[in-house]
């Protein structure tokens, strides 16, 4: 099923990166640096997304004691900070032109920030454990502690009066784009999902083999 | 880029903007790119190495098991 994905993942980057460069217009104010926002967008979705599903996951080996699912958690975690990297960094070259600087400390940035910060800490911590059921608990504790970095994250915008701006994309109200800007924006976002499937499954592939033996996955398969 | 003319140098120009455009487009390139080739050779150790590895391990403690019976 595995690759599937890939495949569904590359083709949709492809169309995506085809609307979003030749396709789409370029911005009235912001001339065409604004197809960084392709990337950003997102890369900083997925940071977030991928950071809950990664507290859901650890919560659940935490509860249950279940070890796949705190294996899922740890191979979440590197596509997550991947993700998040990458949305600090294609923010901060989209930043330069547009607010001309590379970087502000305003709520959503240090929040993202911190987000990479927790990142970072969850894959130190579980490896700097040598017993994975005890990294596995540890690093539970410290993703459900994070976890309510991620809200603060999405309202930042609402609640501080922060340089970045507001959604653009509503959910309950219209969103205030044009559909040749916003289809390649969501067919990117769409791309990410899949690669991160991809990519998170193979991982979780790799430590189920790396952890339990080839016993268990001679087994599966 | 866009806006009608489509001439490829025009393209990778990219306006003003083509260092920041191309900047940030070829790093998500590098990290996904990256994640993806160290994973495959992640898998390739585990998927090459398996058989090596069980018999190994099995003859490890073969070897344990042998003095402590005797």
């Amino acid at each position: 099923l595995i690759p599937w994905f890939a495949v569904a993942a590359a083709m949709l980057f492809t169309t995506g990166l085809f609307l979003g460069l030749f396709v789409a217009p370029a911005d009235f104010q912001q001339g065409d640096a604004y197809r960084v926002l392709f990337v950003h967008v997102p890369a900083a979705w997925m940071g977030m997304l991928l950071y809950i599903l990664l507290a859901a996951y650890a919560a659940v080996g935490w509860v249950f004691n279940a070890r796949a699912a705190s294996m899922m958690a740890s191979s979440l975690s590197i596509t997550g900070a991947m993700f998040t990297f990458l949305s600090l960094v294609t923010g901060s070259l989209w930043g330069r032109p547009t607010w001309g600087t590379w970087w502000v400390w305003d709520a959503r940035t240090t929040s993202t920030l911190i987000l990479l910060f927790l990142y970072i800490g969850f894959i130190s911590l579980q490896s700097a454990i040598d017993d994975p059921k005890r990294a596995d608990r540890a690093g539970a504790v410290l993703a459900l502690v994070g976890v309510v970095n991620v809200p603060i994250i999405y309202f930042s915008v609402q609640w501080w009066s922060t340089l970045h701006q507001g959604a653009t994309i509503r959910i309950v109200d219209q969103t205030r784009m044009a559909g040749s800007m916003l289809a390649p924006l969501l067919i990117m976002i769409a791309a990410c999902w899949f690669y991160a499937i991809a990519v998170v499954l193979t991982r979780l592939r790799c430590l189920i083999r790396e952890r339990e033996g080839p016993a268990v996955w001679a087994a599966a398969t | 880029v866009g806006g009608g003319d489509m001439s490829w140098p025009g393209f990778l120009a990219g306006g003003d903007y083509a260092v920041y455009v191309w900047g940030s487009y070829g790093l998500t390139l590098i990290a996904m790119g990256g994640e993806v080739l160290l994973l495959r050779r992640r898998r390739r150790t585990w998927r090459g190495g398996s058989f090596k590895s069980t018999t190994e391990h099995t003859g490890h403690t073969e070897k344990r098991k042998n003095p402590s019976s005797r």
